[in-house]
């Protein structure tokens, strides 16, 4: 607000100063013009009085001769006296008359001085000195700058205006010849005083010039009144307006009453905080929208990564199985889930198509959907085709993903898969890498017949299966190059599970290093290993076979600290089964890894879970009567597995080696 | 497996050897069926015994409901403390 009126003052100040010293300068141009000229005119006027008063004078001298009085002597009769004086009161009369201050009648004598015969002075004029000083007789030496002039005037012509500043004072001086009966009877000499001419000059200049200037000064001060309150204060109002304009409130508007120009600003203001308020009102809203939009987007991410963790792994007898995602920078579509259940391990690995919130919501209901199927016991094939039923049947975004399922046994090394339009897994570790091949059906949620089969493949001791998303082979490098499947099947190295995915993610990495991650990453490795195994060939179902069957168990059992709890476990489940199965066989399965011992015990009786009714603690004293043993095999596995498959009851006990 | 038997008055001390197992709990039960009435206190010495099973341990229950509570073991390897600590049976015999 105060640099407004600062701006307001400033401007007119300035404008004042810039009229002020214009008025001046006219002022002094003014004064030297009307000087110049009042100056020439009066100068004009002098020399048409001087003409004026040569002509009276020739035309009253025409015939008298004032010469013969040019001596002293001649005037001593009194008639030529009174006519000498009358002659003279008549040079006063017309000097008074033509405002020349003298003026005189003098001869020259041998071309260098002058002797004077009459001089005659105006009423103001000092006449009693002149007439001592220029009195008849007074011959004196004619000053070089009048020379000229006066010989000049003296050979018959009017000379001057001739300026001359002498001790009479600054004056014009005129000279001409008197011609009296055709000859030069002496010359005459007018003087103008300058000074006077001056003064008159002057007088008419600063008359001229003070109206003028104060004609100027008027117009000035009303034109400063006019811009002051007709466009500087509007200005200053609308200024005021400017500053204190607040874009969140309403504001009245200004009427201002001024010049076309100045009544556009403020129209043009009004306009323009109207549109600001109004963009700013957009402004928010799309704000508010954005973060909206953030903060959906922050929870897709949230479902992803709360659903997809950035690396997870699980580990059991024989198995550890690693995931690592690296989602690109939206919110992508790939997923991977890994569980343990019934002694299965479980992975799924999924890319849905598209991106961001929708791709996120389809992931979390896809992963569910297929998790909740394969928790039901459904084969992998069977639950990637009873996901693509549901998904078939209700999906109005069109969407659809690509899923590979598997379910991995370790005690047999089988894995059992389906592939729904996925990248093809890679085997590795069991000397050369290769590509498992599967009858791969089409992506989920596009045909109602997608078709899926189970595919099975025996996984030997040491060999890793890496499943992937396409985020991996068609990975582009800086030079728009595709990581392809070969790279894939030379890089993937590593003896953990771990060590052989993150050889793939880094690979990728270093790959398109320099590059803007655009797909989701994401691979998952199950790596196999057991140490040994025992024979597999069954048992008779009887009491006796339990020696053979510890045999088994303690020869590869050998060098573990608990085998003895272990074989009491194996015992106690053994002659459960031999005691209440009504079997012929028992198929014995026992194997060993790193740091775990698996017995698995099959028998084709009728179907019994041992683990659904596990009596409580008892009393001591009824300990005599059972239900003992299966206390204790609780206390020791690790895992104490039962399921009932191709009328088979199967028991897995599953043992950790113990550090004792 | 192998069992000795030592009677000492009324003091009966028995000492499993080896494998205490389902196959192996008959011969063991036969040692503990062979005790008189006159014995009233039995010391089972598990100093060579290796292993015993719920078998093994149903019979000492029964040992220990006979003898009304006069069931003494000692020597007891930490394995078979461990099957004691197991199945309780740490809290109500006298284990030395």
């Amino acid at each position: 607000m105060r640099q407004g009126i600062k701006l307001r003052n400033y401007a007119l100040r300035r404008i004042a100063v810039t009229a002020i010293l214009l008025i001046i300068a006219t002022a002094a141009v003014l004064t030297l013009i009307t000087w110049i000229y009042f100056s020439r005119f009066t100068s004009e006027t002098c020399t048409a009085d001087a003409q004026y008063f040569a002509k009276t004078v020739a035309d009253t001298f025409e015939h008298i001769n004032i010469v013969k009085y040019s001596s002293t002597d001649s005037l001593d009769n009194e008639k030529d006296k009174a006519i000498y004086q009358a002659v003279r009161e008549y040079l006063k009369g017309l000097c008074d008359l033509t405002g020349a201050k003298y003026t005189y009648l003098f001869n020259v004598e041998d071309e260098r001085d002058m002797r004077y015969i009459m001089t005659a002075a105006s009423d103001d004029a000092e006449d009693d000195v002149v007439q001592v000083e220029r009195g008849l007789g007074v011959r004196v030496r004619i000053p070089d700058y009048d020379l000229d002039n006066i010989l000049n005037a003296a050979g018959g012509s009017f000379t001057g205006p001739c300026p001359v500043n002498n001790r009479y004072g600054n004056v014009l001086i005129y000279y001409f010849p008197l011609i009296t009966d055709g000859e030069t009877a002496c010359v005459v000499g007018i003087d103008f005083d300058v000074s006077a001419v001056r003064r008159k000059a002057f007088g008419y200049t600063a008359r001229i010039v003070i109206v003028i200037t104060a004609v100027l000064t008027a117009v000035l001060g009303v034109l400063l009144i006019v811009l002051s309150r007709k466009v500087f204060s509007p200005i200053k109002k609308i200024s005021v307006k400017m500053n204190s304009f607040d874009p969140e409130h309403e504001q009245e508007k200004l009427d201002i009453h001024s010049y076309h120009e100045i009544k556009e600003i403020n129209n043009s203001f009004n306009k323009l905080s109207d549109d600001i308020r109004g963009y700013i009102g957009n402004l928010r809203a799309m704000t508010e929208e954005r973060a909206k939009t953030a903060a959906e987007l922050n929870i897709a991410r949230s479902i992803q990564i709360g659903m997809v963790p950035k690396q997870s792994s699980i580990s059991g007898f024989g198995y550890e199985v690693f995931a690592g995602a690296e989602p690109a920078r939206e919110v992508g579509g790939d997923f991977y889930d890994l569980f343990e259940m019934n002694g299965q391990v479980f992975f799924v690995i999924a890319d849905v198509s598209g991106k961001g919130i929708a791709a996120a919501l389809f992931m979390a209901m896809v992963m569910n959907m297929i998790r909740g199927k394969l928790r039901m016991g459904l084969s992998p094939a069977e639950a990637l085709n009873a996901a693509n039923d549901e998904l078939c049947a209700e999906n109005p975004e069109g969407m659809f993903v690509t899923v590979f399922a598997a379910a991995f046994d370790p005690l047999t090394g089988e894995l059992v898969f389906a592939n729904a339009g996925h990248t093809r897994p890679l085997l590795t570790g069991g000397g050369k890498n290769r590509f498992l091949d599967p009858d791969t059906g089409i992506a989920l949620g596009l045909f109602e017949d997608a078709g899926m089969i189970d595919e099975t493949v025996m996984l030997g001791s040491g060999e890793c299966v890496t499943v992937y998303t396409d985020g991996i082979t068609e990975a582009v490098s800086a030079d728009k190059q595709l990581f392809g499947e070969q790279r894939l099947l030379e890089l993937a190295v590593g003896v953990t599970a771990e060590e052989t995915a993150r050889s793939v993610i880094n690979a990728v990495r270093s790959f398109s290093e320099g590059c803007v991650q655009s797909d989701d990453i994401t691979v998952l490795t199950l790596r196999y290993d057991i140490e040994g195994e025992s024979s597999t060939d069954e048992l008779p179902c009887e009491m006796s076979s339990l020696g053979e069957m510890r045999g088994r168990l303690l020869g590869l059992a050998e060098g573990m600290p608990n085998k003895r709890r272990i074989a009491l476990a194996c015992e106690e489940m053994f002659v459960n089964i031999v005691r209440y199965s009504g079997s012929e066989k028992i198929g014995t399965v026992i194997r060993r890894s790193r740091d775990r011992l698996a017995v698995r015990f099959e028998d084709s009786g009728a179907a019994f879970d041992p683990l659904a009714n596990i009596p409580d603690e008892k009393a001591f004293d009824d300990y005599d009567s059972g239900g003992m043993g299966i206390r204790m095999v609780m206390q020791i596995a690790e895992k104490v597995r039962y399921s009932r498959k191709n009328d088979k009851n199967i028991l897995t006990m599953i043992f950790a080696a113990e550090d004792q | 497996m192998n069992i000795t038997k030592e009677i000492n008055g009324s003091t009966a001390v028995i000492r499993p050897e080896g494998w205490l197992d389902t196959q192996s709990a008959d011969e063991f039960k036969e040692v503990l069926d062979t005790l008189g009435p006159d014995i009233t206190q039995l010391t089972i010495d598990m100093e060579k015994l290796e292993y015993i099973s719920s078998a093994g341990l149903r019979l000492i229950v029964a040992a220990y409901k006979h003898m009304n509570g006069a069931v003494t073991i000692i020597n007891a390897s930490i394995e078979i403390r461990d099957v004691f600590r197991m199945t309780g049976f740490d809290k109500r015999l006298s284990i030395q």
